[in-house]
């Protein structure tokens, strides 16, 4: 038997109130790994099964009780393995954008689920009134939740860590209102301040009625096959984290929000709803701007050597707040430039309450900024807001609206639909600014022609972490590419779309690789596991996991016209700035790409299916 | 004449956001010229006279290594952005 799982997984069912414990070892381990993988291959056995049962997979309602939700750890999760505090969330059909929810997060909880004996927790049915579930010792049991119902996610932490937190042995991961009240873009958070943010895995908890999970367990890391070489290794590959000046010093300093400048720079930070790439106040939400005003210090996931998270401080005036956690990078975009709102001490408040009410920064942030451009260009009459004045810039207006959407408060209500829906019910589709309904993060596409490549085929949607082309494009990681260009992008993006799986089934986390490549990978999972793993094998698994997410899309109605951007970066040449005039050249990088991966308008062929072993 | 603007661990080390030159030149030249006044930007950013791996320097906003290396010329009204290696989501 392979090392790095406990061997055992949790089968939840909360329509039979029944819990059963099932053996990991029975599953396809070295094809799929652990994590988003993993996962995955649990949910193609559960969508045959509803083949079989349901006559037509549209049925398969995202907030009904036959969607399934599965937490996954991986191999490495609570190991040594550095930047292994992280676990995936995955669903079915996600509720914001049809097709398979995907989501993960770092903090403690991954490798406590891990400490409490679980390797995953498979979620199906629908309670008949609040639960959470708490994972001890190998064991698990139901607990009402009536009383928590209603609780933000920090007082529903609290509590459960009044019952059952065990002396500081326990993590939680959580809905708040945002997810019981079925906001499309709800959130897990666990650990108070980190989320499983997108495509919606909150409201897909709520419609279960299930809170929580309550992970109990001792942190102790987790026992590889062969201990000694293990260690060296890992050992050797702390030493490249730490001597490298990303992972070892700027990411350690600034957080992520380090890249506010650097992208607004590059002319590419998407501004007032993607309408230019240049913010003119951006230095004032810079990672440098938060360090020396708000910043008290940092801090960092279990095993994690850097230390990107950023814990806070507003000390006075109407957006005061005593302590949080971050915003990062793409909270600080999409509560701040995106609304052309410039004033960090609110985008911090609003970050503060995206994780408190449970929802997604980016897609809350961008759902406001696709309804100001609405009500500027008069889509929006005035009367449906309400009172609250929904322009660019209005920084109050953006957390008044954090809290109207969480409760699906009057115009909240439409919001809640997140940006596509509510675009399209005032017939202005073109300005949500979303791919396959899923709202995208801090980069203008049309300033790094491979990252939108990746945007237009991110299996999730609207994803920069699906393929994050904006490490070779900009920041010249693991070599500088051009941006506007299409040479070569089509296998840049594949390989940075497969690898980026493997990191997700691992789990660790997406920033080792501004450090660490397949060969690192491979040369620590193989004394972890005992599997005799290459960078190239790794890279098949990571091919493989990429092609199952897409065929069981193909499965849910999936259509290749959907693989494409927002008409705006298409047509409208960006306005100013050293990417002036750029749109994006899809159709010819779409060509190259699917040759690439060896599919045919997007759908991966038989042939594909077959070499990869995804289908007999 | 020439901006000159420095972000992260470059304003910590050098003491100074941006800097407004009186000189023309190739970027080298703006290096050098930083270094005579008091600006020892090049011992942070340049090693046997290239850029050092990961450092990004760009000229009204494009990187230059697509343009001339630090022979990209740097006219009265540009702009010259140096950041330290950064990555981040």
């Amino acid at each position: 038997m392979p090392r790095g799982y406990t061997g055992r997984y949790l089968e939840v069912d909360l329509t039979e109130e029944k819990v059963r414990v099932k053996d990991t070892f029975e599953l396809p381990l070295r094809q799929y790994l652990g994590g988003k993988g993993l996962a995955l291959y649990i949910l193609y056995r559960e969508l045959k099964k509803l083949e079989r049962t349901m006559t037509d997979l549209d049925h398969l309602d995202p907030l009904g009780p036959d969607n399934v939700l599965v937490f996954a750890t991986g191999p490495a999760t609570g190991s040594l393995f550095p930047y292994s505090g992280r676990y995936h969330v995955m669903a079915l059909r996600s509720p914001l954008t049809g097709y398979i929810a995907s989501a993960n997060s770092g903090g403690d909880f991954g490798p406590y689920m891990k400490f409490a004996g679980f390797d995953m927790v498979v979620v199906k049915g629908a309670a008949e009134s609040p639960v959470y579930l708490h994972i001890h010792d190998g064991k698990a049991e139901l607990m009402d939740a009536r009383h928590l119902w209603g609780m933000t996610t920090f007082r529903a932490t609290d509590t459960i860590l009044e019952e059952v937190g065990d002396g500081g042995r326990t993590r939680v991961a959580t809905i708040g209102p945002a997810g019981e009240n079925g906001v499309l873009f709800a959130n897990i958070i666990n650990d108070k301040h980190r989320a499983a943010g997108r495509t919606g895995v909150g409201a897909i908890m709520g419609s279960k009625f299930l809170k929580a999970i309550a992970a109990t367990g001792d942190s102790k890391p987790v026992e590889p096959e062969r201990p000694e070489e293990f260690r060296e290794k890992v050992k050797k590959y702390l030493d490249v984290i730490r001597k490298n000046p990303v992972t070892g010093e700027g990411l350690r300093k600034y957080g992520t929000a380090i890249l506010v400048n650097i992208i607004n720079q590059h002319g590419l930070y998407p501004t007032r709803n993607f309408q230019t790439g240049v913010f003119e106040k951006a230095e004032e939400q810079s990672g440098e701007y938060m360090a020396e005003k708000y910043l008290i210090r940092n801090r960092a996931c279990w095993g994690c050597p850097t230390g990107c998270g950023r814990i806070t401080k507003v000390p006075k005036g109407p957006f005061q707040i005593g302590y949080s956690e971050g915003p990062e990078y793409e909270s600080i975009w999409a509560l701040g430039a995106d609304t052309g709102n410039a004033d960090l001490e609110s985008i911090i408040k609003a970050n503060h309450l995206c994780d408190e009410l449970g929802l997604d920064t980016i897609s809350t942030g961008s759902t406001i900024a696709a309804a100001m451009e609405m009500v500027e260009k008069g889509f929006i009459p005035e009367e449906r807001l309400e009172g609250v004045d929904l322009r660019f810039g209005n920084s109050a207006a953006v957390v008044e609206m954090i809290w109207r959407i969480a409760y699906r408060s009057g115009f909240g209500d439409e919001l809640a639909m997140g940006s596509y829906r509510l675009a399209r019910r005032y017939g202005a589709e073109h300005l949500s600014m979303s791919v396959k309904r899923l709202e995208l993060p801090a980069y203008d596409p049309r300033g790094a022609w491979g990252h939108a490549l990746n945007y237009a085929t991110a299996n999730r949607g609207g994803c920069h972490v699906t393929g994050y082309m904006i490490s070779p494009e900009i920041l010249g990681i693991p070599e500088k590419l051009k941006p506007l260009s299409t040479e070569g992008k089509a296998k840049w993006v594949k390989d940075f779309q497969d690898f980026t799986s493997v990191v997700n089934s691992t789990v660790a986390c997406l920033f080792s690789t501004f450090a660490l490549f397949a060969d690192a990978y491979a040369d620590m999972l193989a004394p972890l596991t005992g599997w005799d793993l290459t960078p190239e094998e790794l890279m098949v698994i990571g091919e493989r996991i990429y092609n199952l997410e897409r065929h069981m899309m193909v499965k849910l109605g999936f259509r290749p016209e959907e693989d494409t951007l927002p008409r705006r970066f298409l047509e409208e040449p960006m306005p100013e700035g050293p990417n002036k005039g750029s749109t994006v050249p899809l159709k010819e990088l779409l060509r190259e790409y699917y040759r690439v991966r060896g599919w045919e308008n997007g759908i991966p062929t038989e042939e594909k299916l077959k070499e990869l072993g995804i289908i007999p | 004449m020439p901006k000159i603007l420095l972000f992260s661990t470059l304003r910590e080390k050098l003491g100074i956001k941006e800097l407004q030159l009186e000189v023309e030149g190739t970027v080298l030249d703006i290096l050098r010229e930083m270094e005579k006044i008091g600006y020892p930007v090049g011992d942070l950013v340049l090693k046997d006279g290239k850029v050092k791996r990961g450092f990004i320097i760009l000229v009204n906003g494009k990187n230059i290594v697509h343009l001339e290396g630090l022979s990209t010329r740097v006219g009265v009204a540009d702009k010259v952005a140096i950041f330290p290696p950064a990555g981040g989501g």
